[in-house]
């Protein structure tokens, strides 16, 4: 097992390494002349010439990129233009409000979708299962901002329950909190609902077909039990595994959800920094948020193995 | 004539689609999905038809639907429903772009790695990196250097959703290169290109195509973000994603100037999807059972 964990995670540098050269590379073979890009539309040739010898953008591509390299193994993402701060400070003042986001949605999700699923596999062919299974296919096709947007009209703007657009950081209390958070964090929970559901309902339904529930139910054991305490588990493994891969579609629905409610989160640094076209504000958030879904996903598949003990790799 | 006709409909092969037609259209949602998606298309069609581009006026900025403008208006006075018909064209040609480029793209590289393990360890390498990187966050680090453009937005999809179809392509390669007929073709006396092209190609054809449908849905989804936050399609070239960029600020006010066109976009996606769905089980109805 120490063996696999090790193993799995030295795989995750070459990836890493991979998906830093990417990013890199998009930066500055995406646009014909990064310094132009930096220096604005008004910049004299000039400026862009003083540009392109600060940010060293003169040297050839391969030094830039061990330059690139060497700051990132200390950690450090590049400096803002637009606020001359680290964007390492950057995103360490947002990650705060953006991991609440995060946190709350998915274990709205999850509350939603694990039940939801079950009972539909449960109760497969049914009324019940079909309306199931258009919740879930609705809820993913449809762009996060028309649920946030709906969500906003009915419940903060009708009903008035909660603030339209804003957050509150936890250490002004839960309340504060939850009263902000809330419908964001449904909004982009719904949507991620959706995907978990299809697959609890999928993992349930092959594991109702196997024979240890068969045994379950010819022990006598009730319907709630068979369904928890046997199907459920042991359906667990696919689900988290899902839970994993589909952080992406968290990711960027953090990034529109914070948009719309104006949370300032990472997200929203993200888009501030397209707007401003602080670049390396924009690299290093790209580049964030990568290497945590890398990390995500091996903290899934060391899990994976932890919980399975049919898993031999 | 009408003998060559009727022979030409008994033949094995056009039963044979003819029995996968219907068992894509017997599929629950199937129906549904196309009726989903037919409205909006049509909409599109019969604006590109009939309706001019919106004109500005100042006197009947955001006003609520009504019989003159079924949509309402936005802040500029456009007339909404000519405005969004008009902006699906761009919405729902970027996603068909970014199916189409990335599918072939994709089946290209796909064949290539299955075949030439050199090629197959460096590619999937490169393959790996680009998806560990969420597809909507490659696209903005590609849009924010590469600046508002609709080639620049099918280009920044295309890249970030290739690798899927790779995969894909490989995985079927390697594991249809074992089959027995691929050994029986080769005894034969075929070369490498021919059994690539005549013997495994359309066998990969078919789960490609579920693919297809479900790139061309996010991508129809991406572009909205992309726009949504700026980094999309220019201003003066409406789709649905920037139009509710555009009045997103006035949602309180004129809600429906976001709801709609955000509709808009839901009804095609969800209508491709379930389609795309019913494609899918209809080729495989063992996934059919499970999922």
């Amino acid at each position: 097992m120490a063996a696999f964990i090790v193993r799995r995670m030295l795989l995750t540098i070459p990836v890493m390494l991979v998906v830093a050269t990417v990013v890199f590379l998009i930066m500055r073979l995406g646009a014909s002349d990064p310094a132009a890009v930096l220096a604005g539309e008004l910049a004299t040739d000039a400026q862009i010439a003083a540009i392109r010898a600060r940010y060293g953008f003169d040297a050839p591509i391969l030094v830039q990129l061990v330059k690139w390299f060497g700051l990132l193994l200390q950690g450090d993402l590049g400096v803002s233009i637009y606020t001359q701060m680290p964007v390492t400070t950057l995103i360490g003042q947002r990650i705060g409000a953006t991991l609440s986001l995060a946190l709350y949605a998915m274990t709205i999700a999850v509350a939603i979708a694990v039940p939801l699923g079950t009972i539909a596999a449960w109760k497969a062919g049914s009324l019940i299962d079909r309306a199931v299974m258009v919740f879930a296919v609705s809820a993913y096709s449809f762009p996060v901002f028309l649920i946030s947007y709906a969500l906003i009209l009915v419940f903060a703007l009708d009903l008035g329950l909660f603030p339209v657009q804003g957050y509150k950081p936890l250490a002004r209390g839960i309340g504060p909190w939850l009263e902000y958070l809330t419908l964001p964090a449904l909004s982009l929970g719904l949507a991620y609902a959706a995907l978990l559901a299809r697959m609890t309902r999928a993992s349930v339904l092959e594991m109702l077909r196997q024979d240890f529930v068969r045994t379950a139910r010819a022990k006598g054991l009730r319907t709630f039990q068979v369904l928890v305490r046997h199907a459920l588990r042991n359906a667990a493994v696919p689900i988290v595994t899902v839970i994993g891969l589909s952080l992406a579609a968290l990711i960027s629905g953090v990034v529109i959800t914070e948009t719309v409610f104006a949370i300032p989160g990472i997200g929203r640094l993200t888009v501030d920094g397209i707007f401003t076209r602080d670049y390396p504000v924009v690299q290093g958030v790209v580049l964030f948020f990568s290497f945590v879904y890398v990390f995500l996903n091996l903290a899934v598949d060391v899990i994976y193995a932890l919980v399975d003990p049919r898993i031999r790799y | 004539m009408a003998t060559a006709d009727a022979t030409a409909l008994s033949s094995p092969r056009h039963g044979a689609v003819r029995r996968g037609l219907g068992a894509i259209f017997t599929r629950p949602g199937f129906r549904p999905g196309l009726v989903l998606f037919s409205l909006p298309l049509l909409g599109i069609l019969l604006g590109a038809l009939v309706l001019a581009p919106a004109g500005m006026d100042g006197a009947i900025r955001l006003t609520a639907p009504s019989w003159a403008h079924p949509f309402g208006t936005d802040n500029l006075g456009r007339d909404l429903f000519a405005h969004v018909l008009r902006g699906g064209r761009v919405s729902l040609a970027i996603g068909i772009a970014v199916a189409v480029l990335s599918t072939a793209i994709g089946l290209v590289l796909g064949l290539l790695a299955g075949f030439i393990r050199v090629v197959d360890a460096v590619l999937m390498r490169i393959m790996d990196g680009i998806m560990a990187i969420p597809g909507i966050l490659l696209a903005i680090a590609l849009m924010s250097v590469a600046g508002a453009g609709l080639v620049n937005v099918i280009v920044a999809i295309t890249i970030a959703d290739v690798p899927r179809v790779v995969r894909l392509v490989r995985a079927m390669v390697l594991s249809l290169r074992e089959q027995t007929f691929v050994d029986a073709a080769r005894i034969a006396g075929n070369r490498t290109g021919r059994i690539v092209f005549r013997h495994l190609l359309p066998m990969t054809l078919g789960p490609l195509a579920v693919q297809a449908t479900f790139i061309c849905t996010s991508a129809i989804i991406t572009e909205a973000y992309l726009s949504f936050i700026g980094a999309g399609t220019p201003p003066d070239m409406p789709s649905w994603g920037n139009i509710i960029a555009e009045n997103r600020i006035y949602f309180r006010g004129a809600p429906w100037s976001v709801l709609i066109p955000g509709c808009f976009i839901a009804a095609t996606v969800l209508g491709i999807n379930l389609m795309g769905d019913a494609l899918r089980d209809a080729l495989d109805p063992r996934v059919a059972k499970a999922i």
